[in-house]
């Protein structure tokens, strides 16, 4: 494939849509906010001066798109569920693909439920990772800290939600 | 028994962030460890969870068309003044068919503007609706230009420009789509503006409309139409350029389903102007 500015941006939308879908938890208005980063990014290519990857740039314009129509959501009568950065609200709201089996179901919702509690490093890392599907090389770009930092932080959200869904699961179990 | 540093990197390796030889070492090293096997077991189970969503795609496809102008112009055709022995042709075979007489569109450069949707009976107050008697011109016209200037990826026409794209490979072969696009301004006693444009199913169509007036901005226009059952789905995004430069001062994107009634895509501010942008579209076979 031609490495063009529209193909190079094309390979991202995946991501620019999830990353929309997260904050935005509606499949409609997740479509425009991707459609509408990649005319704004195909528009300001020529400012995208290389300092950080395309992949960041990318995640800066899509997080302030969806941002924005958040924003407009919100002046707009509450037709729509105050998301406001509650990733286990938004997580549970859009639900999953169907599960392989009903033990891999519950996970998902317990997981879902509790990474809205994690620290907010921790959550960042987890859900940029996680959910949206950066490499750690990436994410380290966007946070502006360490890949090391990254790593350290992914896996200290994994151990808080493993230990809390042990719990859940060992609490079950016993009733 | 696992430290912390291993299970950092059997967090790692969970993600696929481990290198091979780190992750062949952390391997045998928890071969003899139950607890390790177990712990990375879990990380694994984990980063399942969310597979569902990693792998989440745009249930449409999102249009990244960038805007070429350069390249865009080489094989367009844009018929204007300069171009008159083809609009005249084509002004002919429109008068041999007739379509003067009905004093709809007259010349292929008449203002669009003067054309008027028909209020839908069955639809809320200020909605319009197409009629089939225009529905019927917009294909003769097509029809007509695709006589002159053969098979069309996309034809568009506004009050004072009519612009062609010559199809490419089996573009012609795709069903035309026509798309209304109403540019309504919100001050009372302003004209709206009508753009009759015809383009392919699923082929995505990049229209420049340049300024042609101080009181006008140019407009570029990306659509990507596809038909589900009867009616036209089509991405879109609208971009008004500013008065003396290519720099854009508005613009809209987004995706829709549209049909012979007219639906807002949404608004372009203008300066001091708001503008409606309102279309209706349906298959044209």
């Amino acid at each position: 494939m031609n490495s063009t500015p529209d193909n190079d941006i094309s390979q991202h939308v995946p991501r620019i849509y999830r990353v929309a879908l997260r904050i935005l938890g509606d499949h409609d208005r997740a479509q425009d906010v991707a459609q509408e980063t990649c005319l704004k990014a195909l528009r300001g290519i020529k400012k995208f001066d290389g300092r950080s990857s395309l992949s960041t740039w990318l995640h800066r314009i899509a997080v302030n798109c969806a941002l924005t129509h958040l924003r407009q959501d919100k002046r707009q009568a509450g037709s729509r569920v105050d998301l406001d950065g509650e990733v286990a609200e938004v997580l549970v709201a859009v639900g999953g693909r169907p599960a392989g089996n009903v033990e891999q179901a519950e996970l998902q919702r317990i997981a879902s439920s509790l990474v809205g509690a994690l620290p907010d490093d921790c959550r960042t890392a987890f859900v940029l990772t996680q959910l949206d599907g950066y490499d750690y090389d990436a994410v380290s770009e966007i946070l502006n800290v360490p890949r090391g930092t990254v790593a350290s932080r992914v896996y200290r959200a994994k151990k808080i939600l493993l230990e809390q869904m042990n719990a859940h699961m060992d609490g079950k179990a016993k009733s | 028994m696992t430290n912390e540093r291993d299970e950092i990197l059997m967090s790692q390796l969970a993600d696929g962030e481990l290198a091979s030889d780190q992750a062949n070492e952390l391997l045998l090293n928890v071969l003899d460890d139950a607890a390790g096997r177990e712990r990375l077991k879990q990380m694994l189970r984990l980063r399942q969870t969310t597979v569902g969503w990693r792998n989440r795609q745009p249930e449409r496809p999102i249009l990244a068309a960038v805007d070429r102008p350069g390249a865009f112009r080489r094989d367009r055709v844009a018929w204007r003044m300069g171009g008159l022995a083809v609009a005249a042709c084509v002004g002919g075979l429109l008068v041999l068919a007739g379509i003067w007489a009905t004093g709809w569109l007259g010349s292929p450069v008449r203002p669009l503007h003067q054309w008027q949707i028909a209020p839908a009976p069955d639809a809320p107050t200020g909605l319009a609706r197409v009629t089939p008697e225009q529905m019927r011109q917009v294909a003769m016209v097509f029809a007509l230009h695709e006589s002159v200037a053969g098979p069309l990826a996309w034809y568009a026409a506004d009050d004072q420009t009519i612009r062609v794209a010559s199809a490419r490979g089996t573009e012609g072969g795709r069903m035309p789509i026509a798309v209304l696009l109403k540019l309504d301004p919100m001050n009372p006693g302003a004209a709206a503006q009508t753009l009759v444009i015809v383009c392919r199913e699923q082929q995505p169509a990049v229209i420049e409309l340049p300024s042609e007036s101080p009181d006008r901005s140019g407009l570029r226009i990306y659509l990507v139409p596809r038909t589900v059952n009867g009616k036209v789905e089509m991405q879109y995004a609208i971009a008004a350029d500013g008065d003396s430069s290519q720099a854009v001062q508005s613009s809209i994107a987004g995706q829709r389903r549209i049909g012979l009634t007219e639906t807002l895509l949404g608004q372009l501010a203008l300066g001091d102007k708001l503008l409606n942008v309102e279309a209706t579209a349906w298959p044209m076979r």
